[in-house]
């Protein structure tokens, strides 16, 4: 990617549109405790490099249980190419801007999801020359039932798109050269919600004061939460010690076999010199191990950074979820004189 | 232009036809609902002069015996109006519906939308294709959407009215109609109902952050720095606030300055009668310490697995099996 385009991303930022903002809290309240995803839709100014997210749309049949929150099945990705032109026949000048995922902060570090930006990303620059990376939208319903909002704009970073798009991949050196950890697979794009004129005429207007109801009761979402998101993280360090696992027997059974290439080496050298002794005339070839030996497929690191990503954005909740009940308690203590 | 419908906005008009049964009486409105509604206001890119308002279709639900509906999604179907004649695009209509029934089973048509407040000629015949189309054998319910001033043309808030229509005039089968050789298209009676905008409690979370940017000259809310922690502070201070102004508030009942409200009285009393001496302290504040020890348990837990997870990221070194043997 030429340095231009990378500081034309740099600058790059998000505009939700009010609605969009709120449908999604809708939606993600709708399926919680499960998880939904669905294409987002709108436009880019090329010129002020700001993409403006317009409208929001969920796919059928959503995923509520199983481990994976994403999905571009054949009957979604038409799914989301009739919606798409659905709004262009209704005269709405939009394009396909990426997907809005609402599940726990972090669930969304996926390899369906990483592959299905890429794809698309792909794409648009193939048939479009369009660079605008591709967003995914996170909103993580859990935290609005204690009044927090969690909504986050991401992309691929530059360091994943790098390692990826270049010839050796996920070698260590290469995650070195491009200052790639599993913390870095995706980044934020700043973003704000943006109210149109009418809209914020209207959300003033809108008396909020008064819904809550008429009772006081104190009720936290912090245990259920919590639990959900233990059973997540075990879920995912299981499938991360799966792929260390992996990685053990493979280093074992290469240095198995790095231990034969050498012996191999050393032997046909000794029979040269040997050769060489007898004969001094003789000519000796050195053949090549590759032909003898066939060393075993690596792991993928790839998917070890995926899963660590994985296991440390549900680590992260839980201590941010943590402080939060902390500085809840304390004050309740300090206040009480406990 | 000889208009086609009659317009009588007042409640108190005996429907003469509608069936009680499925007759409309209460709409409610999802707040993002409103909101996607207001800003379909601003979609109508078209300049030609064959569009005067942006119309659509809204999908919600219907209570069993018809009375509650409830509005959950709206879309925008293209259309033009020429001369007296106007042109629905049916098929859009109908495709994109389907489409919104896959993602939601539950959505019906349950009427359409409007970006002009006045009900005209047009609006009978928009209405007749709702209320012969999709919506049958429900009646449509018809929202308008009105964003100018009606006298001076200022742009205002968004004022939403809800309609439902009984068909006036001569029923279309009557010897008289069929004598006189009468058309009889779009002739209906609006009737405004009452309509609600509902809030469920993550749309409230949102619309917190949408109000906050409303206050400002750039009406946007910058996600940026949107960390728990300080959110949950300037939660806090809003309550230490409130409790200020409810202290003040009754200090003031009871001294005699001010009259009370019997509402908020009853509310603090149902609140608040917790009885100190069914608590036991002791135990109390045993339960305290083991739930702020299990939330730092789990804080630490976490950090130790992050910490792990660390390690075994410089540890794990993935090289090709080809380097291996070169070195």
């Amino acid at each position: 990617m030429p340095e231009q385009e990378n500081d034309h991303n740099s600058s790059l930022t998000v505009q939700i549109n009010a609605s969009v903002a709120l449908k999604l809290a809708k939606i993600g309240e709708d399926h919680y405790p499960g998880t939904s995803s669905g294409p987002i839709y709108g436009f880019d100014e090329k010129e002020s490099s700001v993409i403006n997210i317009s409208h929001i749309m969920s796919f059928p049949g959503q995923h509520t249980s199983g481990d994976d929150v994403f999905n571009t099945r054949s009957s979604n990705v038409k799914f989301q190419n009739d919606f798409l032109s659905k709004l262009r026949e209704s005269k709405i000048g939009a394009k396909l801007l990426g997907w809005y995922v609402t599940c726990t902060n972090g669930k969304h570090i996926r390899q369906t999801v990483i592959e299905s930006v890429l794809h698309l990303q792909e794409n648009n620059r193939k048939e479009n020359a369009d660079n605008t990376p591709v967003l995914i939208l996170v909103y993580d319903p859990s935290k609005a039932l204690d009044s927090l909002l969690s909504l986050k704009v991401l992309k691929l970073s530059d360091a994943f798109l790098n390692t990826w798009n270049s010839e050796a991949r996920f070698v260590a050196r290469n995650l070195i050269d491009n200052r790639l950890s599993y913390k870095n697979i995706f980044e934020e794009v700043p973003a704000e919600i943006k109210n149109s004129h009418l809209t914020n005429l209207k959300v003033q207007e809108l008396d909020l004061s008064n819904t809550y109801g008429d009772d006081l009761e104190l009720n936290s979402n912090y245990l259920k939460s919590t639990v959900q998101n233990v059973e997540q993280l075990t879920e995912a360090i299981d499938n991360f010690n799966h792929n260390l696992g992996n990685f053990n027997y493979f280093q074992r059974s290469l240095s198995r076999e790095v231990t034969k290439v050498n012996q191999w080496k050393l032997r046909t050298k000794q029979e040269n010199i040997d050769k060489l002794k007898a004969d001094p005339s003789a000519t000796v070839t050195e053949p090549d191990w590759k032909t003898q030996f066939k060393l075993p497929q690596v792991p993928s690191k790839y998917e070890n950074l995926v899963a660590s990503g994985l296991v440390n954005s549900y680590s992260t909740n839980l201590e941010v979820a943590g402080s939060v009940e902390h500085g809840k308690t304390s004050g309740v203590k300090e206040s009480l004189d406990l | 232009m000889s208009s086609p419908a009659l317009h009588i906005v007042k409640p108190n008009i005996v429907v003469p036809l509608g069936s009680s049964a499925d007759t409309p009486i209460k709409v409610t409105i999802e707040s993002s609902t409103l909101l996607q509604l207001i800003e379909t206001i601003y979609e109508n890119n078209d300049s030609t002069p064959t569009q005067t308002r942006t119309v659509g279709t809204l999908l919600g639900t219907r209570s069993d015996d018809g009375s509650n509906i409830e509005v959950k999604e709206c879309y925008i179907v293209p259309h033009k109006e020429e001369d007296e004649e106007l042109t629905i695009e049916e098929a859009f209509h109908i495709s994109a519906f389907h489409l919104y029934k896959r993602a939601n089973q539950e959505l019906q048509v349950i009427g359409w939308f409007s970006t002009s407040p006045e009900l005209d000629a047009y609006t009978g015949l928009f209405h007749e294709f709702y209320a012969k189309g999709s919506c049958a054998p429900y009646q449509p319910v018809l929202l308008t959407l009105q964003y100018r001033d009606n006298d001076s043309g200022e742009i205002i808030s968004p004022i939403v009215k809800t309609y439902i229509s009984s068909p006036v005039g001569l029923p279309p089968n009557s010897g008289i109609v069929r004598k006189l050789n009468l058309e009889k298209i779009g002739s209906y009676a609006f009737v405004p109902i009452p309509n609600e905008v509902t809030y469920s409690k993550n749309e409230l979370t949102t619309l917190k952050y949408l109000s906050e940017a409303s206050k400002k000259e750039d009406r946007s809310f910058d996600l940026k720095g949107l960390d728990e922690l300080k959110q949950m502070s300037s939660t806090v201070n809003q309550i230490s606030d409130l409790i200020k102004i409810l202290q003040d508030y009754t200090e003031r009942a009871a001294k005699g300055e001010i009259e009370g409200d019997n509402r908020i009285g009853q509310l603090l009393l149902s609140n608040l009668n917790y009885k100190l001496s069914e608590v036991d302290v002791d135990d109390f504040k045993k339960d305290f310490e083991t739930h702020v020890n299990d939330t730092m348990l789990l804080q630490y837990l976490a950090s130790c697995i992050k910490q792990q997870l660390d390690l075994s990221a410089k540890l794990t070194n993935f090289i090709t099996p080809e380097d291996a043997v070169a070195d």
